[in-house]
């Protein structure tokens, strides 16, 4: 069982390495993951852009209890960060104390790795977030 | 303008049902529906399922269960919508049968989660999510409750033990539901008791694994109907929860109540709600968005005992997702089926009294999916 086939994972890869989302030329929203018409607008007028790599933690939560390809890891701290430009963001927080995590501390974006897949060895990499604060 | 009516329901018992196959579910209900018609003809059939493809490997499921159930030749296709398959395969019929395209539309829907390790069956369950981005990071529906759970208890200074009074009501209807999953009452110490899934989140604050199947044959016929269908529809947003300008709102919801107002019906005037109330913060969400519950006042409302069976506003009367049981692909048609008990007057020791209008909601994740159907006497 598996959570994303490793063929998704090569397609999408540049959008989590770098988090690429998209800019709507008409309107000007900006949007993670990237869309191909504006949801707001219904613009096709779309551009890549790279996301700002720091925003704002709106709330955190710590999952327990986890699918199959990720239970090696529990517990995961996952966070809802709004990056600087607005967007929201759900990915998951890293290399923090616990007396560090408060809502509406900056963060910052880092990569990290995801997971590995057991039967090919295909490392996952992809976008998490730290504290960006002393 | 035709009207839709149900004739007939049929449906297993929620549970575990290790020595059942999900054909042989569907079939039990497809037939107790059918006889309880006397076999009129099938224009169509509708298998409501979300995860049998990914968990039992099996499709093809409207053309296997058809044959199987003696309807073989009859049209039948599979619905997925996740977790609101059964609600939008209702709201498929009810169309087809007002636009005069078919008289008879036999709606099954069915689930097998507990044919696999819990954890696949999550994984499955959080399908409803975007792979690609939300999957990814790890994060699955309890995830995401928890953050919604908690972003609801910071906007209105709600308190969880206020908000898990949902699964208390859920857990009390059900003690006399008779194809309730968890027929026992809990209390909120037990909720706060029961472990730790996503915090706030608790286990006792979240769907059960299970199977089971109902059906219900909808048709143009009013004659030996039990109920009328005089709404039901749905709408589609966005997979992605937190990219809306308000992750508490559930705007498909909020289109679904215009256009039932312009069908004519009044949401204030509802005896009974069957609500997704998966995660009690879902439940809450719902009442609000629908204007039934002030803003940010519902767990409080919960906790006061206006939801229970025998408060102003009843919910989940025989036990909701939290207790009758949470077969995904199926529970929008076990809540059809129990809203048409209700106003039938065949619930049982779980009648609302003068239950007339009664409407159920079933969403897929946290409303991505929306769908709504009222139920009449
Ligand atoms: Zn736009």
């Amino acid at each position: 069982m598996m959570v994303l086939p490793t063929i998704s994972y090569w397609r999408a890869k540049r959008y989590y390495y770098n988090m690429v989302g998209s800019v709507c030329r008409s309107c000007g929203r900006e949007f993670f993951p990237p869309v191909k018409v504006c949801p707001v607008c219904g613009s096709r007028d779309i551009e890549q852009k790279l996301m700002p790599q720091m925003g704002r933690l709106i709330t955190y939560t710590i999952t327990r209890q986890l699918g199959s390809s990720f239970k090696r890891f529990r517990p995961i701290t996952f966070g809802l960060v709004e990056l600087d430009n607005g967007v929201k963001v759900l990915g998951q927080l890293v290399d923090f104390m616990d007396e560090q995590l408060r809502e509406g501390i900056r963060v910052r974006m880092v990569i990290r790795r995801l997971r590995e897949d057991g039967e090919d060895g295909v490392i996952f990499y992809g976008y998490k977030f730290t504290p960006d604060e002393p | 303008m035709s009207s839709v009516y149900i004739r007939s329901i049929g449906m297993t018992d929620v549970g575990e049902h290790w020595e059942r196959s999900l054909v042989d579910l569907a079939v039990e209900a497809v037939l107790k529906t059918m006889e309880e018609a006397r076999w009129p003809t099938i224009d169509l059939m509708i298998v409501a399922n979300m995860m049998a493809g990914r968990l039992l490997a099996q499709n093809n499921l409207g053309t296997f269960i058809a044959s199987e159930a003696g309807l073989s030749g009859v049209r039948s296709m599979r619905m997925e919508a996740a977790h609101a398959s059964g609600g939008v395969a209702i709201a498929t019929a009810y169309s087809l049968i007002r636009s005069g395209t078919y008289r008879n539309v036999l709606v099954v829907g069915v689930e097998k989660t507990r044919d696999v390790l819990a954890e696949d069956a999550v994984e499955a369950l959080s399908t409803s999510e975007d792979a690609e981005y939300t999957l990814m990071t790890g994060a699955n529906i309890y995830t995401i409750a928890g953050i919604l759970t908690k972003l609801y208890l910071a906007r209105y200074s709600a308190r969880y033990e206020d908000l898990v009074f949902f699964p208390v009501i859920a857990h009390a209807n059900a003690v006399n539901s008779p194809h309730a999953q968890f027929r026992r009452e809990i209390s909120v110490k037990h909720v706060l008791n029961s472990p730790m899934i996503s915090d706030p989140v608790r286990l006792l604050d979240s769907p059960p694994l299970s199977d089971g199947a109902a059906a219900l044959l909808m048709s143009e016929d009013p004659s030996g109907s039990i109920a009328r269908v005089t709404y039901s529809d749905y709408t589609t947003s966005t997979l992605r929860f937190y990219s809306q300008d308000d992750p508490l709102s559930i705007p498909t919801l909020r289109s679904s109540i215009v256009t039932l107002r312009e069908g004519g019906i009044e949401i204030e005037k509802v005896d009974f709600v069957e609500l997704h109330d998966t995660f009690s913060v879902l439940a809450a969400m719902t009442l609000e968005e629908l204007g039934l519950a002030d803003a940010g006042r519902a767990a409080e409302q919960a906790a006061n005992g206006r939801f229970d069976l025998d408060g102003e506003l009843p919910i989940s009367t025989f036990g909701g997702m939290k207790a009758r049981g949470f077969p995904a692909g199926a529970s929008g048609v076990y809540q059809v089926a129990e809203a048409a008990m209700q106003v039938s007057g065949n619930a049982g020791k779980n009648q609302v009294q003068d239950a007339k209008l009664g409407i159920a909601v079933n969403l897929s994740g946290f409303g991505s999916t929306a769908s709504l159907t009222a139920v009449e006497v």
